[in-house]
């Protein structure tokens, strides 16, 4: 149906249909109407002219009989002549007669024929003998004629009445059958009209139902598949398809589309899910609205306890107000790049991370979420760790190493020097640590060197800084002192603590140290000066005989 | 009531004219019916003169065509007139002339004499005359007239 192009086409087609059945239906009325009009317009223009007129030439042939007997009866020849003379009335009434009835009623148009010439052939023999019986003044001269005459007379009177009824009950016929033809054409009309009636209405709901209904019905099909997540057929495409194919056309287009997306975004999703570093989007009210695996896995939570709680349950960082700060920025759309921050896991770890977040905005430029990516950097920052304790301490003792020992030497004196007070330097050397180690190993002269560290480090306070800066040379850095009895007390603590007795693997050793100590004074400004000046009293107390402690100079003491 | 009262004294008093009028006919009748020598018949009554001259009986019992014949002699016609038809003769003429003229049937022929009825009663197997008693003669038969 190439012209039922379009859903108006189609309408149209529905309306022609309907109105060429109105239009088919007047077209019948109209012909019956016309049937009645003919045959009405029959009996005004015939049957009405020729009933009238045959009554009215019945009455005239009466009245001329008349005339005729008052004439004869009297003897009046004008009664006679008046009779003569009616003759030429009934003569033409008869003629328009015959015409009239010639034009239709074939039946009673031989009656009407025969009429007239019968009544022709009495009046020539009535003029003649009537006037001849009347000028004689003597009917009886004429009997036989006269007596014959009248016979004819009766026989014509009984005629004309005849066709004057006949006449009349044409009308009534025609009248009758009138009505029969307005009934039967009324109740094939009401036929017509009901088989229209049905054949419209099944015409109209079959094109309603092919054309419109069957191919919405299809689309409807179409949403409710795809909307169960079933696969869409592709539409059949017909020659010059309508909107409604257009529009399943369009919708499967975009289903196909929709699939494309779909499909992408589960793509990304994928790569979401399966990328190392966390990932959570967060609402604008700073609660979570989803996180990724690597999220959960690295918190050891769920989806369902992080999704909808605060970001701040997860979310660290060393300094309070940083944090604070960082989310107002966020939320008025600042970005964040690469900040050393803290999450906390479900059992209140903090684990360190390269925090980054950004805004995400919506087309109409509000504020839909902020996504944060964070990086797990606690292993990178273990192995930093690492290689700063392995940078600035003894890896044996876990003392500070000579590295940092001069880093807090230098800070010590720098902060002695700007508060005006005293801090004082230890220079230690075991003595007879080397028999020791030849006779028991390097491994129980390591734990000798750690049981040394570690009673050491019991002698002197939190401040004070106790390193290893050689095989068995230790420094000792008092902070702050007084004077030189308090580096003195400390230095006989150091010699107690040491001079004990310790046993390594099953062995008594004794172990002895000496010290040199360095009280700081405004003149030494130099951290070398100091070390050598402790190094030199250390020698020097090795000198007096071991185990036992020197000032670098006299006048400290 | 009063209206059947009416009517029947009206037949009563038909009837006695008509008695009184049939006496008075036999007691001093001025003319005789005469038919042919041959007509069998014994009789007539004056109900069947009146419809044989009204042409309203046409046949002899014995099937012949009956040839009635008025005589209009004026000593008898007047009295025949008004005794058998209970017609005037004018009213009677008026009767044949209507009948002549409507066709419904054919007056009997008219002749002026006794002698004329006379020969044409000789004449037709089936004549019927009247004429005055004194002009009858063996040619006819005269046939009395009673009910």
């Amino acid at each position: 149906m190439h012209i039922l192009r379009n859903i108006r086409s189609k309408i149209w087609a529905c309306v022609s249909v309907a109105l060429l059945s109105y239009l088919i239906a007047t077209l019948a009325t109209t012909w019956v109407n016309n049937e009645t009009k003919v045959s009405i317009t029959h009996i005004q223009k015939i049957d009405l002219p020729l009933s009238s007129k045959g009554l009215l030439v019945h009455s005239l042939f009466n009245a001329q009989s008349e005339d005729y007997e008052n004439g004869l009866l009297t003897g009046e020849k004008g009664d006679v002549l008046r009779a003569n003379m009616r003759h030429d009335q009934i003569a033409l009434m008869l003629e328009e007669l015959v015409q009239l009835a010639s034009a239709s009623h074939n039946d009673i148009y031989p009656r009407i024929l025969s009429l007239r010439d019968d009544y022709n052939d009495y009046f020539i023999m009535a003029s003649h003998y009537y006037l001849e019986a009347v000028q004689k003044a003597d009917i009886f001269a004429a009997r036989k004629e006269v007596h014959q005459l009248g016979k004819l007379r009766a026989g014509l009177d009984a005629d004309f009445q005849n066709v004057a009824e006949m006449l009349q009950a044409m009308i009534v016929t025609d009248l009758g059958d009138n009505n029969q033809r307005i009934d039967l054409y009324t109740r094939l009309l009401h036929i017509l009209f009901v088989l229209f009636l049905l054949l419209t209405t099944i015409v109209i709901n079959w094109l309603a139902n092919k054309e419109i209904i069957a191919p919405l019905a299809n689309v409807k099909k179409m949403i409710n598949d795809f909307s169960r997540g079933r696969t869409v057929d592709k539409p059949p495409r017909s020659q010059g398809g309508d909107e409604i194919q257009a529009l399943a056309s369009s919708f499967w287009q975009m289903t196909r589309e929709l699939q494309h997306i779909t499909v992408s975004r589960d793509y990304v999703d994928n790569i979401i899910n399966n990328m190392s570093d966390s990932l959570v989007i967060l609402n604008p009210d700073l609660t979570i609205q989803t996180a990724n695996h690597a999220t959960l896995s690295l918190l050891h939570s769920s989806e369902e306890d992080l999704e909808g709680s605060s970001f701040r349950k997860i979310f660290s960082h060393k300094e309070e107000s940083v944090a604070d700060s960082l989310f107002q920025g966020l939320i008025e759309g600042k970005a964040v790049t690469n900040l050393e921050a803290l999450y906390i896991s479900a059992e209140d770890d903090a684990i360190p991370v390269l925090f980054s977040a950004s805004a995400l905005y919506l087309p109409d430029g509000s504020l839909q979420g902020i996504s944060c990516l964070a990086h797990d950097i606690s292993e990178l920052k273990e192995q930093r760790d690492q290689l700063e304790f392995l940078a600035n301490f003894d890896k044996l003792t876990g003392l500070p190493n000579r590295n940092l020992f001069f880093d807090r030497l230098i800070l010590t004196m720098n902060e002695a020097r700007r508060y005006g007070h005293l801090f004082a330097l230890f220079y230690l050397d075991l003595d007879h640590f080397k028999p020791l180690n030849d006779k028991y190993g390097h491994e129980a002269g390591d734990l000798a060197l750690q049981e040394v560290a570690k009673r050491m480090q019991g002698t002197v306070r939190d401040t004070d800084t106790v390193s290893r800066v050689g095989g068995d040379e230790f420094t000792i850095l008092l902070s702050r002192v007084h004077n030189a009895s308090d580096a003195m007390k400390v230095a006989t603590k150091v010699l107690d603590a040491i001079g004990k007795p310790f046993v390594i693997h099953g062995n008594q050793c004794v172990l002895g140290v000496s010290i040199g100590i360095c009280l700081s004074s405004p003149d030494l400004t130099s951290a070398d000066i100091l070390m050598k000046n402790a190094d030199t009293a250390m020698y020097a107390a090795k000198a007096q005989g071991r185990n036992r402690f020197m000032f670098s100079s006299p006048d400290q003491m | 009531m009063m209206k059947l009262k009416g009517h029947i004294g009206g037949l009563v008093f038909f009837l006695w004219l008509f008695v009184a009028g049939s006496g008075n006919c036999r007691a001093d009748a001025d003319f005789v019916l005469v038919v042919n020598v041959g007509n069998d018949v014994a009789r007539l009554s004056p109900h069947e003169v009146e419809l044989i001259f009204l042409s309203r009986k046409r046949i002899w019992p014995d099937g012949g065509n009956i040839a009635a014949v008025i005589n209009e002699n004026p000593k008898i016609y007047e009295s025949f007139s008004y005794t058998l038809l209970k017609r005037s003769p004018r009213q009677y003429l008026i009767f044949r002339k209507k009948m002549l003229f409507r066709g419904q049937g054919m007056p009997p022929p008219t002749v002026q004499t006794d002698q004329e009825v006379i020969d044409f009663v000789a004449a037709h197997v089936g004549g019927l005359g009247y004429v005055s008693p004194e002009a009858v003669t063996p040619a006819v038969k005269v046939v009395p007239i009673s009910q």
